[in-house]
């Protein structure tokens, strides 16, 4: 076996090897606790936006410091830490949400929402949504209303967003 | 007359902090029986069947048969009784690999005549359970009625309601 491979596979466990290493795995700790955070999306409530079975990340200050605007998708506490939610962002605190046949009303106003595709019939009574909350919902809005998780939820389950 | 005076104030604050060990306000049962509530709850390590069955027996015997849970994550909204309870209890037990409990920001309301209190707080949960939809840490708000048992005089739930987090 080449001298260089060996001495990758088997390095000698020098101070200065222990220290490189060690420095690693630091970074690598505080880069997956406080900055991004690796996510597997297992549902398909946000079709066609994010696939089923996708891999992406979890950009984790996103929100530390500002509010998601409307239309952001944001990735939400759910069941513990691990178990998460990824949903879009329609009003905030304050605001009055309404579906009519399918169709988001904000205050009345019916909200443009380019990233529904599937055909859509939900009827929502109106909700003036609590402060410190935000209200959020798939893009898949072909399953029946009682069926999808989606609606208002407390900011401070906000996690962050994808990376792409 | 000095040491008179003294021993007799000695006497009145230690027999008032006996009473207060003693006779404890009726709050003070109801946060101790959440404390008790969480510590049967919670499960450190590996454990034998029947002392998974044990544990939720005694978990079963602080909600009043035919309590009302609703939990909106689980879709579940019930009457159940002790029976189906243990069932569930120990199903839950046996799956996740450790539970841990704790309640925090309690506020305890007592009906007029003191058998029935309205309670409120967040619920701490930290385990790991895949079958159940939970996994890491969470903090959950809940709120549940209690009913003093006129015979034992120990107060257990008859209506537990875990907040949903997503509310449409």
């Amino acid at each position: 076996m080449n001298d260089h491979v060996r001495a990758f596979f088997f390095p000698t466990l020098t101070r200065k090897f222990l220290f490189r290493a060690g420095c690693l795995a630091l970074v690598t700790f505080l880069v997956g606790k406080f900055l991004v955070r690796p996510v597997v999306i297992d549902g398909a409530s946000m079709e066609p936006t994010y696939a089923r079975h996708g891999f992406n990340f979890c950009w984790l200050p996103a929100y530390r410091k500002n509010l998601p605007a409307r239309g952001d998708v944001v990735v939400l506490r759910y069941g513990g830490e691990r178990w998460l939610l990824l949903k879009r962002v329609l009003a905030f605190a304050g605001e009055t949400v309404a579906f009519r046949n399918g169709v988001c009303f904000i205050d009345g106003q019916a909200l443009d929402e380019p990233y529904v595709v599937k055909s859509c019939d939900w009827n929502v009574p109106p909700r003036t949504v609590g402060k410190g909350h935000i209200y959020v919902m798939g893009d898949n809005r072909s399953v029946p209303v009682e069926n999808h998780v989606g609606g208002e939820i407390s900011r401070s389950r906000l996690e962050g967003r994808l990376l792409w | 007359m000095v040491k008179l005076r003294h021993l007799t104030i000695g006497c009145i604050l230690i027999a008032a902090v006996g009473c207060w060990f003693l006779f404890p306000s009726e709050e003070s049962r109801i946060r101790k029986t959440f404390a008790a509530f969480a510590t049967t709850a919670e499960k450190t390590g590996p454990e034998h069947l029947l002392s998974t069955l044990a544990k939720a027996k005694a978990f079963a015997a602080f909600i009043e048969p035919g309590a009302v849970l609703d939990i909106p994550e689980r879709d579940f909204h019930a009457k159940v009784d002790t029976e189906t309870l243990v069932r569930q209890m120990a199903a839950v037990r046996a799956q996740a690999s450790t539970i841990r409990v704790g309640f925090e920001n309690i506020s305890v309301t007592i009906d007029g005549d003191g058998t029935e209190a309205d309670t409120s707080g967040d619920l701490l949960v930290r385990g790991t359970s895949g079958d159940y939809g939970f996994d890491g840490r969470d903090t959950r708000a809940f709120e549940a009625r209690l009913r003093k048992n006129p015979d034992t005089k120990k107060w257990r739930f008859s209506r537990i309601r875990i907040v949903p987090i997503v509310e449409k």
